[in-house]
């Protein structure tokens, strides 16, 4: 279930669209009618100036080429692909605010319905406390059938928590790589971390091959080159499952995780015979852990075909678990929502940390009634593919 | 003491009715915060909590607080004198 996270106060209700609209116009000077008119998709004429404004928030240079970012995110390239969206608002002929959208469509106890998640929000500094950030969120609500946002900071944790009918914290499972680094990062090099690291080491690979080998039911593993249908036809989930997951297309995937510019995925796929039962997409980020550089394998999506998780894992996760190794990394990492009925993070060695204060899922729903009803009951299944984030 | 605003007379509050709003608008029990709160003490005096604020003095007062303004209030005591000068809160 969404289980609340903050429900002791609920303070004064945050003001309408309308209110707000009558607020920031009247903060900049303008008609509330050309304020909604200058509001609008980005171009690729807006290009430099919003790759500018980004940077100079930042504070420092990305560590990926942003203006390739944005125009394979936002459709802001000659094919007009994709699945983003980049609204700015001008103000005196300068962007003094912009959001980022990417459709989404979430199977809700068997029934699609499409929506979007917000990204990339971002308000010139003279504007700070005029509204204009939650004017730019109420602008995109009315868009779709609901809007979800997935993480947030110390400053907007609190617009998060007001302004969407549901937040939730999503938990992190951690598997260990590499015992005698983390070992050897907490203890240094006494001597007896590498004969207890050895010992680890051995006891977590073989209870790995029994693990494997008691549920492979003859699954075979395959490097996915691209996503079709027809390999997801065998991966849908059952009707009237009393859960929300995301509806996964080849078209969405293939743009999401292969044709990525931020990160590069290593995707493996679960077969039997010529189904396919199951994905894993994980990348190799890299973090600066107290004065040590250190790798973790980042499991950013994954996805069984309904009682077939068992042979998938045998043979997905071995895979993931070497690709790991052999790139340095210490440890396999993901976030999830939900899945309180899949327990295969648990059950392969697994370890649930404590969630971040700023890692939720908020979740707006357009129809009000929809809202307050039923939806409130069910179950979640998301993994990061949910959020926007590469590592 | 009343105050005149478009289409509305309203009349002014104590401090520690004021005090009492501002506890509100920035999601916390009124008996936590003082004259004396600053505003980096209050997670809820974010954008969200300012621009609560904002719509709350307009809508119910007819002030304007502006962006400007409100990012020089930091504290509850330069909340409250804003709306002592604004005829908000009676002195």
């Amino acid at each position: 279930m969404f289980r609340a996270e903050s429900p002791a106060l609920t303070g004064m209700r945050v003001p309408s669209f309308e209110a707000t609209t009558s607020l920031v116009s009247r903060g900049l000077g303008i008609t509330p009618s050309l304020l909604i008119d200058s509001f609008g998709p980005a171009s690729q004429a807006d290009l430099l100036e919003i790759v500018s404004m980004r940077a100079a928030n930042r504070g420092a240079a990305a560590p990926w080429d942003d203006e390739a970012y944005l125009r394979w995110r936002y459709q802001l390239d000659s094919t007009k692909t994709g699945w983003g969206q980049l609204y700015v608002l001008r103000h005196q002929r300068q962007i003094i605010g912009l959001i980022g959208t990417e459709s989404i469509v979430l199977d809700v106890d068997g029934l699609q319905r499409s929506g979007q998640r917000v990204q990339d929000i971002l308000i010139a500094p003279h504007t700070r406390e005029s509204g204009l950030g939650l004017w730019l969120k109420q602008a995109v609500f009315r868009d779709g059938d609901f809007t979800m946002t997935v993480g947030c900071n110390a400053n907007s944790i609190g617009t998060v928590r007001r302004l969407y009918d549901s937040v939730a914290r999503r938990e992190t499972y951690v598997m260990p790589l590499d015992i005698s680094s983390l070992l050897r990062r907490k203890f240094g090099n006494r001597s007896w971390v590498e004969p207890l690291a050895t010992i680890g080491n051995t006891a977590a690979g073989l209870w790995r091959s029994g693990h494997q080998l008691r549920g492979s039911r003859g699954a075979r593993l395959e490097l996915v080159g691209r996503f079709t249908d027809e390999m997801l036809a065998g991966l849908k989930v059952q009707q009237n499952t009393l859960q929300i997951s995301m509806v996964r297309k080849a078209d969405h995937l293939n743009w999401r995780l292969i044709d990525n510019p931020r990160a590069r995925y290593r995707i493996s796929s679960a077969w039997i015979k010529d189904r396919c039962v199951g994905y894993m997409a994980a990348s190799v980020t890299n973090a600066l852990s107290g004065t040590s550089h250190t790798s973790a394998l980042r499991l950013v999506d994954w996805c069984f075909a309904p009682g077939f998780s068992a042979p998938a894992v045998s043979v997905l996760l071995p895979e993931l678990y070497h690709f790991g190794r052999a790139n340095g990394c210490e440890r396999i990492t993901t976030t999830v929502l939900g899945f309180e009925s899949d327990t295969w993070l648990g059950r392969s060695g697994f370890l649930r940390r404590p969630a971040g204060e700023f890692d939720v899922l908020g979740i707006h729903w357009s129809d009000r009634s929809f809202a307050q009803g039923q939806v409130k009951n069910l179950a979640w299944a998301m993994t990061d593919l949910a959020g926007d984030s590469d590592g | 003491m009343s105050i005149g605003a478009e289409n509305m007379t309203i009349k002014s509050i104590s401090t520690q009715q004021a005090i009492a709003l501002l506890a509100e608008a920035f999601m916390v029990p009124t008996e936590s915060v003082s004259l004396n709160t600053r505003r980096e003490d209050l997670p809820g005096w974010d954008s969200m909590g300012a621009l609560v604020l904002i719509a709350e003095l307009d809508e119910r007062f007819g002030v304007l607080l502006s962006a400007e303004e409100s990012r020089k209030l930091h504290s509850i005591g330069d909340a409250v004198h804003f709306m002592e000068r604004n005829g908000i809160v009676s002195r």
